[in-house]
This record gives structure tokens, C-alpha cells and sequence, in this order.
């Protein structure tokens, strides 16, 4: 009898108009599903996500999360900046490429045209970014040097944040590298940061990623 | 005369009571819902080991927008549409967009004025979205609601000529 009131009253239930409803719903999450789907295979290389545009040729891991965006600006130029981060490790990686003009926007702005000038005005710009935040911040300059970036011999420095950021209460180093060339008047600037605690399992994932990059300037 | 008057004025005073409770309804529906489904979407796709396609941010916002209509707009406004429709029997099909309106203005101003959302043609994409999500589930809630009701009145001239027949 009361299996009977139940079945009556599920079909009561499913009226016309409710199930139109539930079949929007779900085509809605199937097509949903579908895009993102479609998104990931239209874009899988083995195991990493394959990205290409009119700056630059990179891959990343499918865990990753990562953002560009391209500003577009007719009187300093036009640049295109990608970040990603990776989900298990503390890994930042900060990718922006500037045209021609928005190079010579950049240039004539600091007055700087060398990349080695450039490094070390993104080192002391980012280290004022993060004092007024954090005054107990210090920073330690710990290498300079060259290193290979899509064919191009590139500057680069790595320093560290002593009490850079705060995690429970507890404040903790990172490593700060950024590379800079440029290449047919075009600036490149990749930037990374790192828990000095985990730099090395950091270090070679960035490693990797700077290796399989391709910046078309 | 008079009280006839006064009648339908009170009921009609009773009515825009209900739709604008009903657009409330909707309202909070859509801003509890929106506060957990497009994280839980982007936690669904970091589960699903496919996190990395935010990246590809057009496509993606694709498939947010497509769960989000279906999970929050169409839901939200399927309980308003079914509180409304409870309610207010008569003239369906002209009461039950009020309320997909007022939940649709609610949360645009909720979004703008008080999230700061810029104003920018993603907003305006974003209105059109939400507002034919509602309407879509507030009038399927709205007759979802009376069904039986709708059903009964055009089988009842048809029952009553077969037994005048007889």
C-alpha cells in the first residue's frame, strides 16, 4: 500500500513541465562537460596541455592552473602575459612578452635597454612591491648568470625573500628568479618563485617547462 | 459593485506581494548556489585531472557558463516559478517573468554595487544568460506547480459533454 502511495506520488511528480526542467538541467551540465571535454583533448600532448598563439608555444601540466591575457594598447603597445601555478608544490611561473612598441614603451619609461639592467630593476621593483606589506623582508641576492630560453641567451638572477610570506603563523622564505632578453626589440620576461624549502623539486619542474617553451619574437 | 472592486483590488495587491516574494526566493536561491557551483565546477575539473584547461579561458568560460545556467539560473528560478504558481493561479503566463526579473536586476545589482563587477559587455552576457535561465525555470516551475490543476480544466468540458451525451 505504501509502495503503491510512493510510485503514485513519484508520477505525480513527474509532470511535464519538471521534466523538461530536469532535461535542461542535465543537457546543461552534459554540454558543459562536453566543452571542457572537448577543450582538454583538442589540446592533450601526452601528458601535458599544448597552448599556442601569435607569442609564444608552451606546454604545462594538466593539474596546473594557469591564465593569460593579451593587453591591447594602440599608444604603449600590446603584451601578452600568461601565469601558471602548480596545485601540489609552490611553484609561480610569470610569463609577459611585449611588442615592439610596448618594448620601447618599457624602455624609455626606466630608461633601462639591457636585459643584466632589466633583471635588476624587476628584482628591487618587486622587492618594494613587498615591503610596505611585510617590512620584516629581506632580501638576499644569491646568483646571477645566462641561461638558454627559446634559443636566446637570456639574463637571469635568483635572490631570496628572507620572511617573504606568512603560512600558520609561520614565516617562511621563497626564491625569486627572473629572466630577461631581448630579441628584435622585443622584451621577454619569465619570472618564478619558489618555497625555498622545496627550490630543487621546484627548480627542475620550471627547468622543464622553460626548456619545452618557444617565444616566437 | 463595490466590494467586487475592492476584491480583485486586494487580490492583485496579493499577487505582486507573492511575485516579489518569489523573486526574492529566486534570488537567494541564485546567490546560495552561485557562491559554491562555479568553485565547485573548478574543483570538479582539478578532481577530474583536467584543471589546466582554464587556461584555455574562452572555451572554458563556455562550459562554466553552460553548468552554471543549468545549476543556478534554471534552478533558482524553477523554486521561484513553483512559490509563485502556488500561489497565484491565474494569469501565468504574464506573473511568472516578473519574478525572473527581480531575481535577474537582484543579482546584478548584488554583483555590481556591492562586488564591484565591472560593466562590461561580459556583465551584459551575463544578464542575458541569467534572465533566460530564469524565466525558463520560473514559468516550468510555475506550471509544474498547477499542472494538475491545468490538466483537470481542459479534460472537464470534454468529460461533461460525454456525459450529457449519455
Amino acid at each position: 500500500m505504501l509502495l503503491q502511495f510512493s510510485f503514485r506520488w513519484l508520477r505525480s511528480l513527474f509532470v511535464p513541465p519538471v521534466i523538461i526542467f530536469l532535461v535542461l538541467m542535465l543537457g546543461s551540465i552534459l554540454g558543459s562537460f562536453g566543452t571542457a571535454y572537448y577543450t582538454f583533448t583538442s589540446h592533450i600532448r601526452g601528458d601535458l596541455l599544448w597552448f599556442e598563439n601569435q607569442y609564444v608555444e608552451l606546454e604545462f601540466p594538466r593539474n596546473w592552473y594557469g591564465s593569460s591575457e593579451e593587453y591591447l594598447n594602440s599608444t604603449y603597445g600590446n603584451t601578452f602575459s600568461a601565469v601558471f601555478v602548480a596545485p601540489n608544490v609552490f611553484l609561480y611561473i610569470g610569463l609577459t612578452i611585449y611588442d615592439e612598441k610596448a618594448t620601447q614603451t618599457y624602455t624609455q619609461m626606466y630608461n633601462i635597454s639591457d636585459a643584466h639592467s632589466m633583471v635588476q630593476f624587476q628584482i628591487d621593483k618587486t622587492y618594494s612591491i613587498i615591503f610596505p606589506s611585510n617590512s620584516n623582508v629581506t632580501l638576499v641576492p644569491l646568483e646571477n648568470g645566462t641561461i638558454s630560453v627559446s634559443g636566446y641567451n637570456a639574463d637571469y638572477s635568483i635572490c631570496l625573500f628572507e620572511n617573504g610570506y606568512t603560512e600558520n603563523d609561520v614565516q617562511k622564505n621563497v626564491t625569486y628568479m627572473v629572466i630577461f632578453y631581448v630579441d628584435k626589440q622585443q622584451i621577454v620576461q619569465i619570472a618564478f618563485w619558489g618555497d625555498e624549502d622545496e627550490f630543487e623539486r621546484s627548480y627542475s619542474i620550471f627547468e622543464t617547462f622553460l626548456y619545452q617553451m618557444k617565444v616566437k619574437t | 459593485m463595490k466590494t467586487e472592486l475592492s476584491e480583485s483590488s486586494s487580490l492583485k495587491r496579493g499577487n505582486l506581494v507573492h511575485i516579489a516574494i518569489a523573486g526574492a526566493i529566486g534570488f537567494g536561491i541564485t546567490v546560495l548556489l552561485f557562491a559554491m557551483v562555479p568553485d565547485g565546477f573548478m574543483q570538479l575539473l582539478f578532481n577530474l585531472n583536467m584543471g589546466g584547461i582554464i587556461f584555455f579561458i574562452d572555451l572554458y568560460q563556455v562550459a562554466r557558463n553552460l553548468f552554471i545556467f543549468g545549476l543556478v539560473y534554471l534552478t533558482g528560478g524553477f523554486c521561484s516559478g513553483i512559490y509563485a504558481g502556488y500561489n497565484m493561479y491565474s494569469n501565468l503566463k504574464k506573473t511568472l517573468f516578473i519574478p525572473a526579473v527581480i531575481n535577474t536586476v537582484g543579482f546584478l545589482l548584488l554583483v555590481t554595487l556591492i562586488d564591484n563587477y565591472p560593466v562590461t559587455m561580459g556583465l551584459v552576457y551575463l544578464l542575458l544568460i541569467q534572465l533566460t535561465g530564469n524565466t525558463i525555470g520560473s514559468y516550468l516551475g510555475g506550471y509544474a506547480i498547477n499542472w494538475g490543476e491545468l490538466h483537470k480544466e481542459t479534460e472537464t468540458p470534454e468529460k461533461l459533454s460525454l456525459k450529457t451525451r449519455k
